[in-house]
């Protein structure tokens, strides 16, 4: 295989991910995954159902601890850290099933997301709706959901419930947002609607993006740069345009079996 | 030590595993299907033991002694396996899409129940049933005796569990049963069947205690403290052995017979507290059991929908419903007063579990363990040191604390059922401390005269300061619940890994909540003390802790007020009730069961709701009319 890196080699490598290993029992949803993410830049790792894909932002979340291998983001090491220790050092995330606080309003949910990357979790007395109003306001009015923001998170569309996660993934003001299925389960014009919004607020952030999607319009759209991971390994990666050419890939979305 | 001896409790111990393992098999094999903990397991079981008393009394005298006794045990587990039937038929199966505490709940209600129904039926004596034909006497080991009938029980359970494997391995409904414990999205496609299935499972649970209860008759005459002795034990056993995993059932049935055997001999007092220790260890290692596969996932969410009053309330509101309780014992007498300051003291109860449970999301099924703690910290204090009021007040929240933070360390780690189960056994052993220790703690009897100083003698004025005590910790809860621990505290209970990928530990937090809830819980129990003047174990017993929950449903979960509402309409009713009937326990339950059923929402709930809809109806009226 080619080196894909001579695009990127030149900015330093924010992510540094090595050797990643992930058994469940006997079975190895991750083999041997290495790759880095760059600053700024807007990395998809695609493959079909099942390939790792959520296995793998687990393991780089903190959800999952991994079996071997290294996650490093820039000189701290954070491989098997718990999540808060992940969120705090800088990387944002979503996850593939919307997660939102049903019980909460949109702005409760914000704000709730405020204090807990600022770690202000341990405040008992003054009431909550006093911290971050401002901050609140703005990101909620930037994800675009400046007229839900008193509806509890239960009552939004499940597309509303994503801008809901992005925002509380915003809220820390992360180095790296890792979006799982950012647009799954949207309809087709929302999709890349959202897909923009994410884009444009990681550029205005500085903010690298590494995400899953299995809607190939959003892929080669918007990435700019391609990890292609088959049951738990990396097949190829590159930008979109080899990608889109290698038979490898085709082969595997077609649904043959190349090797 | 004598190798015979050792050899002996060895026995003793594989007897006793047996035992628990027909009880924690049914228990498990129901939970892995229809994800519902049987509390009634436990009556399930002493029913089995009075009815085999019935049965086998007349069918001996029918059909001979050794062919009645056995044709009786059997009827009696068939029978028992009905009764299985029909609480699925009339209960559970309206409770499958209902949360975790509401299951837990009704189950117990039904333990209520039958505690009145089997005196009802049988008397109040302990019943000295027929010994087994075939099996009478002892034989020598070793030079110990040894009865034969535990020889037969020892090997009961191996029968019983090579049975259910062949059931389970070599059958299409076994298969099925299987499927369905491992993977939920199984259950739902099965349509209609799976109706047929959810209820074949529940009569062969009920069967197997039946048949445990049943076999317990010739070692222990059938007695109405059945039913609580075994179900924490046979918690303990499926939690260890893992939810849902007869054959982890089995090993955790042989692993906690064999140590209450040597505990016995080792700790005399306090087994429990030695399996208990076991318990924390397993979970420590292996957080869903021995061979559990089942994840502890977050079914609370299902009630997130529920009302919440908090915008409702607000802090002038407060300070009107405290001068309504200041009015309230104006003119009444003495006993009227008492009944009075008993609600406020159980209202605060209330209040810090809903803190805990309605607000945190954890289930606490043994939260009379801090209000007990608290109780007899006040008493202690008072009575071995002859300390005052206030040092004894002062101390009731800081026991509980303690617990609460060691107790919590552990239960943090666990949710849903595995958490309820745990907070049981913790609350249990204190219980059995309370009981055994009698020279700290006065065993039964309790320890008496925790009077209050001359100044607060009079009921009137300890009702005022109960209420000032009282009103100023229920302040302090409600700022704690909008502040922003609050806030995220509610917002783990809705999804604690979307908080954690927020930044927040949120065992940490939830610990914390367990602090705040464990030492509000002691300083309710610390007054209650002193109302009473005396406490007994029952403070700290599984009833208490029903009591607790109930109020905080009755009064409507997730609500701030609930609780209040709650504690008085129970401790009305109770008062009131009581002193009509004998039969309070079988009322109570029924309450509980038509409550969890019929008025999920509680009273405060309810309320919140009706205004909430007038509220929606009216701004659609404005809206069409402009
Ligand atoms: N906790 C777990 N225990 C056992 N197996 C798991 C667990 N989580 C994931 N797997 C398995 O690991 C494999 C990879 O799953 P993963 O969710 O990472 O795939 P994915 O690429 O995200 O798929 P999708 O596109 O459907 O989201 C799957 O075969 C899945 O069944
Ligand atoms: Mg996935």
């Amino acid at each position: 295989m080619d080196s894909p890196l001579s695009l990127a080699s030149s900015r330093t490598s924010l992510l540094k991910v090595k050797a990643l290993c992930k058994n469940f029992g006997a079975f190895e949803a991750i083999k041997n995954v290495s790759f880095s993410l760059f600053e700024g830049e807007k990395l998809a790792v695609i493959g079909p159902n099942g390939a790792g894909k959520s296995t793998c932002f687990n393991l780089i979340g903190g959800q999952l601890s991994p079996d071997q291998g290294h996650i490093h983001l820039g000189d701290m090491d954070l491989t098997g850290k718990p999540p808060p220790f992940i969120a705090k050092a800088g990387i944002g995330r979503s996850f593939q099933i919307a997660a939102a606080y049903a019980s909460l309003t949109v702005e409760m949910a914000v704000q709730a997301a405020f204090l807990a990357i600022k770690g202000q979790a341990y405040h008992f007395i003054k009431p909550s709706h006093h911290y971050y109003r401002e901050d609140t306001a703005a990101l909620i009015e930037q994800v675009g959901l400046g007229a839900l923001s008193q509806r509890l998170c239960a009552e939004l569309a499940y597309g509303d419930v994503k801008r809901v996660e992005l925002a509380m993934a915003l809220a820390g003001n992360p180095r790296i947002l890792l979006m799982d299925e950012p647009t799954a389960g949207m309809a087709v014009a929302e999709r890349q609607s959202l897909m923009e919004h994410v884009v444009r607020l990681s550029q205005d952030r500085n903010i690298a993006l590494l995400f899953t999607e299995h809607d190939m319009d959003v892929v080669f759209r918007h990435a700019d740069r391609i990890i292609v991971l088959v049951r738990g390994q990396i097949l190829v990666e590159g930008p979109p345009d080899r990608i889109a050419q290698d038979p490898e890939v085709r082969a595997v979305y077609l649904g043959e079996d190349p090797l | 030590m004598d190798f015979g001896f050792v050899l002996s409790q060895i026995l003793t111990g594989l007897s006793s595993a047996s035992s628990l393992f027909l009880i924690a098999s049914g228990l498990t094999i129901i939970f892995g299907v229809t994800r519902i903990v049987n509390f009634a397991h436990g009556s399930l079981y002493m029913l089995g033991a009075y009815c085999a008393y019935t049965a086998t009394e007349s069918l001996m005298a029918i059909l001979g002694s050794s062919l009645g006794f056995w044709v009786g045990i059997l009827l009696t587990a068939v029978f028992v396996g009905l009764i299985g039937l029909f609480l699925e038929f009339f209960l559970l199966r309206w409770l499958y899409k209902s949360p975790e505490l509401f299951q837990l709940l009704a189950t117990f209600g039904v333990v209520l129940i039958v505690q009145d129904l089997v005196p009802f039926l049988w008397g109040g004596e302990d019943l000295l049933g027929p010994r087994a034909p075939g099996f009478k006497g002892a034989i020598e080991i070793l030079g110990w005796s040894f009865p034969r009938y535990e020889l037969f029980m020892i090997l009961i359970g191996p029968c019983i569990w090579g049975g259910l494997w062949l059931l389970f391995h070599k059958t299409r409904w076994g298969i099925l049963v299987r499927a369905a414990t491992e993977d939920r999205e199984t259950v739902a496609t099965l349509g209609i069947n799976q109706a047929w299935l959810f209820r074949s499972v529940l009569f062969l649970g009920a069967f197997l205690a039946g048949l445990a209860g049943a076999l317990q008759l010739p070692k222990e005459p059938a007695n109405s403290l059945m039913d609580i002795n075994i179900i924490a034990e046979a918690f303990v056993v499926t939690v260890i052995g893992g939810m849902g995993s007869v054959t982890g059932a089995f090993l955790a049935a042989l692993l906690i017979g064999l140590l209450q055997a040597f505990g016995i001999l080792i700790f005399p007092k306090i087994t429990l507290v030695f399996i208990f220790l076991v318990m924390a260890f397993v979970l420590m290692i292996r957080p869903n059991g021995l061979l559990g596969k089942y994840q502890t996932v977050e079914t609370y969410s299902k009630q997130n929908e529920g009302p919440h009053d908090l915008t409702f309330i607000t802090l002038p509101r407060i300070f009107i419903t405290l001068g309504v309780c200041a009015l309230l014992p104006l003119g009444l007498g003495d006993f009227e007063i008492f009944v009075l300051t008993e609600i406020l003291v159980f209202a605060l109860f209330a209040f810090s579990l809903n803190f805990l449970m309605g607000f945190g999301g954890m289930i606490s099924f043994g939260h009379a363990a801090y209000f007990g703690l608290g109780a007899y910290a006040a008493a202690l204090m008072t009575h071995h040191f002859q300390a005052g009021l206030p040092l004894a007040l002062f101390a009731s929240p800081i026991l509980p604390l303690i617990a609460a933070a060691l107790f919590g360390w552990f239960c943090t780690r666990m949710s849903g059922v595995y958490l309820a189960m745990l907070t049981l056994a913790f609350a249990q052993i204190l219980w059995s401390i309370a009981f055994q220790w009698v020279a700290l703690t006065g065993g039964d009897n309790g320890l008496i005269g925790i009077w209050p100083p001359k100044i607060l003698s009079d009921r009137l004025l300890f009702y005022y300061f109960a209420l000032s005590l009282i009103g100023f910790v229920f302040i302090l809860l409600y700022k704690i619940t909008l502040s922003p621990f609050g806030l995220l505290l509610r917002a783990a209970r809705d999804s604690s890994k979307r908080l954690s990928a927020d930044g927040v530990h949120v065992g940490h937090l939830r610990w914390a909540a367990f602090l705040i809830a464990g030492a509000s819980a002691g300083l309710a129990g610390g007054l209650y003390s002193f109302a009473k003047g005396s406490i007994d174990p029952h403070i700290l017993s599984i009833p208490l802790s029903v009591d607790g929950l109930s109020m905080v449903l009755m009064g409507g979960i997730q609500t701030l007020l609930g609780p209040l509402m709650g504690s008085a309409a129970l401790t009305f009713l109770k008062t009131t009730v009581m002193s009509l009937t004998e039969n309070w326990r079988f009322f109570m339950g029924s309450a509980i069961v038509f409550l969890v059923l019929v008025f999920p929402r509680g009273l405060v709930g309810s309320l919140i709701h009706v205004f909430a809809l007038r509220k929606a109806a009216r701004s659609e009226k404005t809206e069409r009319s402009s």
